[in-house]
């Protein structure tokens, strides 16, 4: 399998090309998760280089990370369940109150584009969203973005609820959006914060890996 | 020398769209309205839009025919008067006369003692509300910080208690749900003696908006409603991000906006028509090396051009940005995006031109900023007065007394008319040592200067303690 020619249309983020790059491989008799881990995962990989050494656009890693998703969605049923969940499952909701969505949206496809299964509770999302959302999907990570001040306090308010729901310590708590700090995380007892969508991956990866 | 045949056309003449392209604009959006339609999360406007022939679908998503948004832009007025604390009128907002305010909410400042970037405060809020009430070009005030320390639920009837107190000047609001909104409305009527007679001055102007791409937030429109009730004026202005929560070229994000614009202004009419509407969009776009929002773009500079030619062509008054920057200090770049933002205002005729004071794309305000505004606002009036070309500006016979080899230092004409150069008041134009005996200082320098002398100095005029004492009163129903 030429894996360079799937990670150059990953690059180029041709959503089409790898998925059907992802059947022919498959059907060349390479197993899911050698595509996944040769193919895919070595494709993204170059891409958020790329990005983080100013050399790519969000436009260009967001597409690459669509095509990523399209090859997932191929390997998906052949993976295991153990191996198909093993990049993460991520829960992220903007909080209740607060309307705004794009940082929390770019986060959220940022964190698909390595792989990640996420789960996006929308905007104005009430504590018991969340914790409605961690007893269906099960999540590892759970995401909260807040671009107002003013609505900063609904993460404490959430993460007092998910405690009294009993459901705090099955997950890892990620807060971020433009007024938040990592002082404020600590405060509120989440268990990290992120400055932007690359730092989110990085923390993500981190939290995943141990 | 006689002048034949010549009509006076001195100031700049400036227009970004053609009559084609404004009209491309508007069917488009039209298109959109008709076909795609926007999501209401109000049930009183769903009501309204549906008995007024609107079709609703899928529970609260709105299409509209042609018919409903073109009467709802021609029963909205032309004009609007917007007047000072004491009742005398201030800014007209017709045509394409501009007038500048700071803007809104900023969670940072720049603090001008120490240059540190910090937490807006209370006491932040009168030191840029009596600066906003001193500058001469600061026309309008709209509350440029979000007080860190006064609790959440009173932050924004606190902003509109000490506005009223600390300036004369008109006022335009943003606040946080229809409750707020009526004890802003109620504060302002106080002061005004009574609602009948706020109504009468418009004195104060409500700042909301849609939740693009493409929806109206139950709280935005429960105030849209309130103040189309009392017949007080109302931007309701979608903050565009192109390639975010819009489509990545300016004529799409343009569409998209006034799709907003007039999915709201359409209910805004039905629910009081000739109630005052400010047509206003502020198009961003996502700088795509990080994902921020550029308020320093030149496409930014295109846009609200098109927001003032768009806004004239419909007959309403119009809504825009002034010295605002993506800069996180006072430095260059603020000033050039500042520079920028206030000619083209000018030239666009932007009716309100507001956030002067941003940078950091609206996390952190500062006030050398805002006195940069003044002083900008200062040297393009003389922009666009334009070029007087007549009989009485040639001066052919003084070319003609003096002749070859004189000099013009001494005339009597010179004497007269040198005033009409600008001078600068913080611009220096002195020769080095000049400028050096003077401290050699920078213009961020004298610029934080200027500030501290008006916070130490200026006291604005008071209001009557009476009125007053029932802002307070107000303001302790709030919580
Ligand atoms: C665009 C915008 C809007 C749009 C939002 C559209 C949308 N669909 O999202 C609209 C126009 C609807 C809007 C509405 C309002 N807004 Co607004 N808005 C902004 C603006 C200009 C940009 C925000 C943005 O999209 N940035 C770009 C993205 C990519 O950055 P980001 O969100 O910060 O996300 C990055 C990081 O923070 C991080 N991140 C974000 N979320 C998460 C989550 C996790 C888990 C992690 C790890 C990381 C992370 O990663 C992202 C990528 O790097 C900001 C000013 C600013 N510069 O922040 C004001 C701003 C946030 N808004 C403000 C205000 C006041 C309002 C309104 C109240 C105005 C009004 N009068 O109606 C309403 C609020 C309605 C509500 N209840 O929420 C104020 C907030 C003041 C305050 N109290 O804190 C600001 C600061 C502007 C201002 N000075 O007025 N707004």
């Amino acid at each position: 399998m030429d894996w360079n020619r799937m990670g150059d249309a990953l690059y180029d983020g041709k959503v089409d090309e790898v998925a059907a790059l992802t059947k022919q491989a498959l059907d060349k008799g390479h197993t899911a998760q050698e595509v996944l881990n040769q193919g895919l995962l070595m494709g993204i990989d170059k891409v958020g280089k790329d990005f983080k050494a100013d050399l790519l656009f969000l436009p260009e890693v967001l597409r690459s990370g669509k095509a990523m998703h399209a090859g997932m969605d191929v390997l998906k049923p052949l993976l295991s369940e153990s191996e198909g969940t093993a990049l993460g499952t991520f829960v992220i909701g903007t909080v209740k109150g607060d309307l705004h969505d794009i940082g929390k949206n770019l986060v959220g496809m940022m964190l698909s584009g390595v792989g990640m299964e996420v789960v996006d509770l929308g905007i104005d999302a009430p504590a018991d969203k969340f914790a409605e959302a961690i007893k269906e999907h099960h999540p590892q990570i759970v995401g909260m973005s807040a671009l107002l001040t003013t609505t900063m306090d609904e993460m404490e308010t959430t993460i007092q609820a998910l405690k009294d729901a009993g459901l705090r310590d099955k997950v890892k708590i990620m807060v971020g959006g433009a007024p938040v700090t990592q002082d404020f995380a600590e405060k509120i007892g989440a268990d990290g914060y992120a400055y932007d969508a690359v730092s989110a991956v990085d923390l993500a990866r981190v939290w995943l890996q141990s | 020398m006689k002048v034949v045949n010549s009509i006076p056309f001195e100031s700049p003449q400036f227009a970004i769209l053609s009559d084609t392209q404004l009209q491309d604009l508007h069917l488009a959006a039209l298109e959109v309205l008709r076909r795609t339609g926007v999501r209401f999360q109000h049930h009183e406007a769903l009501y309204l839009l549906k008995e007024a022939g609107a079709f609703i679908s899928d529970g609260n998503l709105a299409k509209f025919p042609a018919a409903m948004v073109e009467d709802a832009i021609a029963s909205t007025p032309s004009r609007i008067v917007m007047c000072d604390r004491d009742g005398q009128p201030a800014m007209f907002l017709q045509g394409a006369n501009v007038y500048f305010g700071t803007g809104s909410d900023c969670p940072n400042i720049i603090d001008p003692e120490t240059g540190r970037h910090r937490k807006f405060t209370q006491a932040d809020l009168i030191n840029g509300y009596h600066l906003c009430d001193a500058l001469p070009n600061i026309h309008f005030l709209m509350s440029m910080g979000i007080p860190d320390d006064v609790d959440v639920p009173l932050q924004y009837d606190t902003q509109m208690a000490l506005m009223l107190e600390h300036t004369t000047k008109p006022i335009v609001f943003v606040t946080n749900d229809r409750a707020s909104c009526q004890r802003a409305i109620d504060m302002a009527a106080a002061v005004a003696g009574s609602h009948e007679a706020l109504v009468e001055q418009q004195h104060i102007l409500l700042y909301s908006e849609p939740s693009s791409p493409l929806q109206q937030s139950e709280t935005a429109i429960d105030k849209l409603l309130l103040i189309a009730e009392y017949g007080l004026p109302v931007v309701h202005s979608p903050g565009t991000l192109m390639g975010g929560t819009a489509p990545i070229t300016m004529a799409g994000g343009l569409v998209m906006s006034l799709t907003e614009i007039f999915s709201a202004l359409v209910v805004h009419q039905l629910k009081r028509p000739g109630a005052p509407f400010v047509f206003g969009a502020g198009l961003h776009h996502m700088d795509m090396s990080g994902g921020e929002i550029s308020y320093g773009s030149p496409e930014f500079q295109l846009t609200k051009a098109a927001v003032g030619q768009l806004g004239r062509w419909y007959g309403m008054p119009t809504w825009g940005h002034g010295a605002c920057s993506d800069s996180k200090v006072m430095d260059e770049q603020a000033a050039m995006e500042a520079m920028l933002h206030v000619l083209m205002a000018r030239l666009s005729g932007n009716n309100l031109a507001h956030d002067v004071g941003y940078l950091e794309s609206g996390l952190t305000t500062c006030f050398e900023m805002i006195v940069l505004n003044d002083e900008l606002v200062a040297m393009t009036d003389h922009i666009m007065k334009g070029i007087q070309v007549s009989e009485d500006t040639l001066l052919v016979d003084e070319l003609h007394s003096v002749g070859p080899g004189g000099h013009f230092l001494g005339t009597e004409e010179t004497r007269n008319r040198f005033h009409d150069f600008w001078f600068p008041s913080l611009l220096d134009r002195n020769r080095r040592g000049t400028w050096l005996r003077a401290g050699g200082t920078t213009l961020s320098q004298r610029l934080n200067v200027r500030v501290k002398e008006i916070i130490k100095e200026h006291q604005p005029k008071p209001l009557d303690p009476e009125k007053k004492r029932k802002i307070q009163e107000i303001l302790a129903t709030a919580a």
